[in-house]
């Protein structure tokens, strides 16, 4: 077993190393492509060696132990923070990196650190297998994207100082910290890649360089070196329990009252990783990366590291109030950015605020910690790993071609772009149409939350109906924009003549999937969501789900309907159309009218962002505040009850 | 409100374009050639120019990006261009470059929206002053 696991985060690794010293772009692609095929089929034999996904700890071959090894990682990141932060001239930072370091320095050296089981370093269930399938497919084909994305970002953009190189180098290192991070048991061990996958993600969204980008990655920056403190300081805690650093044993169950405030600050770890307000904002900066950032790092993986140790820890915290609390801050920062939303015009923002939304449920699941709840989040990050992929990887393909992230200029693609819509319509359709999971998976929420005994139950349901309506307005209105037709000049189809083969192959098979885990939703959940949800909570087996194999087959038939539908009309021609009319002075060729005293107006036809009825900005800050004191909240709590 | 030229031989391109920064409150002046660009920014001093890679029936555009940015390394370039249609694949591998192919801030291929080019017109001017 172990073979392998070291394999998948040994080859990644090594790529990387060889893509820092390629410069030459043929070879670049050849390798990045041999290399993907690779970490993929390697994922998959890992996922099938380990066979039905029953719990198995094992540890590095031939016994070794990590030893010194994590404390001089823990010392390379903290020197590089140092470094960089200081000739940015940035101090939070290095001071969260040394105290981290600081930490670490005492637990090692001061002998205060219990060696780890070797037997016991790694630990492969179920949840680690849906990780795995999702590092190891999702993220080669966004690295395969990413070639002909950053070709075509370069040629774009020829004043950004590219640093293809680099990129690259960062993809895989990201792959392999992220492997790494998912089979770990020994609790320093995954912090140590934890803090790895930080540094990628710091590095990435500063990729340009610019000082707007080196803002926005050291927002990322500091807000996740914040959540790696807070895991820091839960190890410093945990490593006097008796197996406190065994991530397994410390959740078997509901944690000891004298372990809630690690707990809690494992918790907050995950919650700044997985954007919860009130660390949401980083998230958003984290937009200015370059398109297959946005889609592996921050929407596919690294956020859900966050969610993953989130899940991990539900058994642990289930029925306390610190669970309740972090259930708290989950579901109100899905409300409150599925508002924030709605009146969002740039793509990738709205896909990032959904993302926070559907990682807030997942919180918010792994919050009150019920089998059926930790059976909806699971689903909710296989499903949308792969939905959201597609659309990051789809509105970077537009981003190159149209020169924009603007929703606004999306309005009539199905006649522009007809095959890159289709694969969009497929995202957006996973994002919230039945049958595919979000929607099975939130419909199963609202059904475990009516059990959730007490006012916080009803709470949940009102937050869940709200915010899910709220999401359907901002999915159904991008929809409406790529669905609407227009005659278009002959010119303006060599705009999808354009789109690489790289991205092509990539969205496809994302598209692929989409529809594919549509359809094997029973499967998934009968064999692999399902018991684990019930051996995580060593529950007796419920039935989850249950779908009429007929009813799942009608409903796709449906949802493939309106692609197929959407191809065939726009490849019909002749369409009549009609300009708006307007009564008045036209000032010029757009939207501009003479307005009744004088001066001009803008004419304003439809009002999709509610302009002047909702202050994003504003409502942004109050899900910050809010989410802020329930956090705190829940950290006094859990001292309060240790003592 | 800025100065903008626009070098362009596709009158009904350059016609839209004109439109559209003109209803954004910018002052447009137009030129065909790479000639009558080179004299229009000596002339004229733009804020920013706006140019097409094809001109005089081949890829002069780069010719005269070229000379404007050493001339003028502080004025904004877009460019917009339809090399994809001539180019070769050859020429086009020398384009994908890390280390800045083409000194322009920006490279479109067309057909760029108006509206995209406003917006990106609008991006660029507050860098400059």
């Amino acid at each position: 077993m172990s073979p392998l696991i070291v394999f998948l985060v040994a080859f990644p690794l090594v790529v990387s190393g060889v893509l820092l010293v390629v410069t030459k772009g043929a070879v670049r692609n050849a390798i990045v492509v041999a290399a993907c095929g690779v970490v993929a089929a390697a994922a998959l034999v890992t996922v099938f060696a380990f066979g039905n996904g029953d719990a198995v700890f094992f540890g590095l071959p031939g016994g070794l132990t990590p030893g010194h090894a994590i404390l001089i990682l823990e010392a390379m990141i903290a020197i590089f923070v140092v470094v960089v932060s200081l000739q940015n001239g940035r101090i939070m930072a290095p001071i969260m990196a040394l105290a981290q370091l600081g930490i670490g320095l005492y637990l090692d050296l001061g002998g205060h650190l219990q060696d780890p089981d070797p037997q016991r370093l790694f630990w492969f269930d179920r949840l680690t297998m849906v990780m795995v399938l999702v590092i190891g497919i999702v993220g080669p084909l966004i690295c395969i994207h990413a070639l002909g994305y950053m070709r075509d970002y370069q040629r774009s953009n020829p004043q950004i100082g590219g640093r293809r190189t680099s990129f690259f180098f960062l993809l895989f290192l990201f792959l392999a910290s992220m492997f790494g991070l998912v089979v770990s048991n020994d609790l320093p061990m995954l912090h140590v890649f934890w803090e790895i996958t930080t540094l990628c993600s710091f590095l990435l969204i500063g990729y340009t360089r610019t000082k707007e980008t080196v803002g926005y990655a050291f927002d990322a920056l500091n807000m996740n070196l914040l959540g790696g403190l807070g895991f820091s300081v839960a190890i410093l805690f945990l490593a006097g329990q008796p197996d406190g650093l065994d991530l397994a044993k410390l959740t078997a169950g509901p944690a000891a009252a004298a372990l809630l405030p690690a707990i809690a600050l494992l918790s907050l770890a995950g919650i700044t990783k997985s954007a919860q307000m009130p660390f949401s904002s980083w998230l958003l900066g984290a937009m200015y990366a370059p398109s297959p950032t946005s889609a592996l790092l921050h929407s596919s993986t690294m956020v859900k590291a966050g969610v993953f140790l989130l899940l991990r820890l539900s058994p642990a915290m289930a029925g306390s109030a610190v669970g309740t609390l972090v259930a708290f801050v989950g579901l109100l920062t899905f409300l409150f950015v599925s508002l924030v939303a709605v009146t969002e015009q740039n793509t990738k923002k709205v896909l990032a605020y959904s993302t926070i939304g559907s990682l807030g449920l997942i919180v918010g699941c792994a919050g009150i910690g019920t089998p059926e709840l930790i059976w909806v989040g699971v689903m909710i990050v296989i499903f949308h790993a792969v939905a959201k992929a597609l659309l990051f990887l789809v509105v970077g393909t537009l981003e190159n071609r149209l020169y924009t992230k603007d929703m606004e200029n999306f309005d009539t693609l199905l006649s522009r772009m007809p095959r890159v819509s289709v694969l969009a319509l497929t995202g957006i359709a996973g994002m919230f149409i039945a049958p595919f999971g979000i929607v099975v998976a939130k419909w199963t929420a609202i059904r475990a939350f009516l059990d959730v005994p007490g006012f916080a139950g009803a709470a949940f349901l009102i937050i869940m109906a709200f915010g899910s309506s709220l999401t359907i307005f901002y999915w159904g209105k991008l929809l409406i924009k790529v669905l609407s037709m227009r005659s278009i000049e002959p010119y303006e189809r060599s705009v999808e003549a354009r789109v690489t083969r790289y991205e092509w192959f990539a969205e496809v098979v994302l598209a692929v999937g989409v529809i594919g885990i549509a359809a094997g939703l029973g499967l998934i959940s009968e064999h692999v969501v399902g018991p684990y949800a019930l051996t995580a909570f060593s529950a007796a087996p419920v039935v989850f789900l249950h779908l009429d194999p007929a009813m799942v087959v009608v409903m796709l038939v449906a949802v493939l309907f309106l692609p197929v539908l959407a191809l065939w009309s726009s490849r019909r021609s002749g369409y009549d159309q009609a300009d708006f009319y307007t009564s008045g002075r036209s000032a010029n060729a757009g939207h501009l009218m003479g307005a009744a005293l004088g001066g001009t107006r803008t004419v304003t036809l439809r009002n999709y962002y509610l302009d002047g009825v909702i202050d994003g900005a504003l409502v942004f800050r109050a899900g910050t505040l809010v989410c802020g004191v329930v956090l705190a909240t829940a950290g006094l709590v859990a001292l309060v009850v240790a003592r | 409100m800025a100065r903008i030229l626009l070098v362009d031989d596709d009158a009904a391109v350059v016609a839209r374009n004109a439109a559209a920064l003109k209803a954004d409150g910018h002052a447009v002046m137009t030129a065909a050639t790479t000639a009558q660009g080179l004299d229009a920014v000596r002339r004229e001093a733009p804020d920013l120019v706006v140019l097409e890679a094809m001109l005089d029936g081949a890829t002069a555009g780069f010719d005269l990006a070229r000379t404007l940015a050493r001339e003028f390394p502080a004025l904004p370039l877009i460019m917009l261009s339809r090399v994809d249609e001539v180019i070769s694949d050859r020429e086009l591998a020398t384009q994908d470059r890390d280390d800045g192919w083409m000194p322009v801030q920006r490279f479109m291929e067309k057909p760029v929206s108006p509206e995209v080019l406003v917006y990106e017109v609008d991006h660029l001017l507050p860098v400059v002053h």
